[in-house]
């Protein structure tokens, strides 16, 4: 890893960084490996202030420098890597925000509905998992979900969910529907690449709302 | 009839007296009617309307007073499955044949998830 920049502004410090990781594959008609070079950028946005903090990374590639106990390039080791740095830059210790409270707020949400829900991903008190994937709607809408939701989902555990936020309730913020993975198990928001830095505000400002 | 380590436990910490009430009947319940046979704190969480953290600590406090027991549940991470139950991190490096993958998977395809067991039948025997 190396520091892009660095800066301070107000209570805010601000860095990134940028490494060179390695896509590689296999040719199907020689048999060859193909190696593609891919950048990848960090960036650490510390607010002081509000004591929150958010750590931005693109997902790691197959090849590169991070590796778990037995020497394997891992995207766990990229992750934890970061992280380790991230809490080495602030100089204390950090505490991940509930994602599960965040997703159960956002399922529990009459209209008008910020976000579409795609995916859900949740395990009930038998500790049964049940992942459900709507069309291009909204789970909610589904009555065999909602007649189960209704019996016991309050007790559900929330595991994974995906969102699309809605143009419509995002008083002008948002010119389209914006894809959003909440990963509680995990401990991760993911983003689609091409969102642009309003975006991914807005999609971290309507978390930390919950 | 009471339990008297969960007594104790009040006793020693009158502040989370009624928390550890409902967690208790939680685990009698989740033990009884809905038989299972490990306390996971991020269910504890959802039935008890806490946060992950919050019924971990409650979960430990009651291990802390043996009634309850720390235990690490092994699943594959690609596919769910539990492969195994140890007492202690180091058991990784056993984790027996995933049937599923069809593979002895590397510790960093395993996802471990702390869970808890009685420790004996105190829990269960007292009044609910």
């Amino acid at each position: 890893m190396s520091l892009a920049y660095s800066e301070i502004e107000g209570k805010v410090l601000r860095m990134k960084w940028a490494e060179q990781q390695e896509r590689t594959s296999l040719n199907e008609t020689n048999d060859g490996v193909v190696s593609i070079p891919v950048f990848k950028r960090v960036v650490l946005i510390a607010d002081f202030g509000e004591k929150i903090a958010e750590l931005r990374l693109n997902p790691p590639e197959n090849r590169h420098a991070y590796t778990d106990n037995s020497g394997r390039p891992t995207g766990e080791a990229y992750y934890n890597a970061y992280i380790q740095k991230a809490k080495d830059m602030i100089g204390s210790p950090i505490v991940p925000l509930d994602l599960r409270h965040v997703i159960k707020s956002l399922v529990e949400e009459q209209e008008p509905r910020v976000a579409r829900i795609h995916i859900d991903n949740h395990t009930d008190q038998q500790n049964y998992r049940s992942k459900t994937t709507g069309p291009n709607a909204d789970v909610r809408d589904s009555p065999d979900w909602s007649l189960i939701y209704q019996a016991s989902g309050n007790k559900w555990s929330w595991d994974g969910q995906s969102f699309y936020w809605l143009p419509k309730a995002s008083s002008g913020f948002l010119t389209r529907e914006v894809f959003t993975h909440i990963d509680a198990d995990e401990g991760f928001v993911k983003v689609n690449a091409d969102c642009s830095d309003e975006e991914v505000g807005y999609v971290i400002s309507q978390i930390r709302a919950r | 009839m009471s339990s008297r380590k969960l007594e104790l436990a009040k006793k020693r910490n009158p502040g989370l007296a009624e928390l550890f009430d409902r967690t208790s009947a939680y685990i009698r319940a989740q033990i009884i009617h809905n038989r299972q046979n490990f306390i996971i704190p991020k269910l504890a969480a959802a039935a008890l309307d806490m946060n992950d953290g919050e019924a971990f600590i409650l979960l430990d406090l009651l291990a802390q007073e043996d009634l309850l027991r720390r235990v690490y549940n092994v699943y594959c991470r690609k596919n769910g499955i539990l492969l195994a139950t140890v007492d202690a991190l180091e058991a990784l490096d056993t984790i027996p044949h995933c049937d599923f993958c069809d593979k002895d998977h590397d510790p960093s395809d395993l996802k471990v998830e702390i869970a808890f067991v009685l420790k004996d039948d105190e829990l269960l025997t007292m009044a609910a």
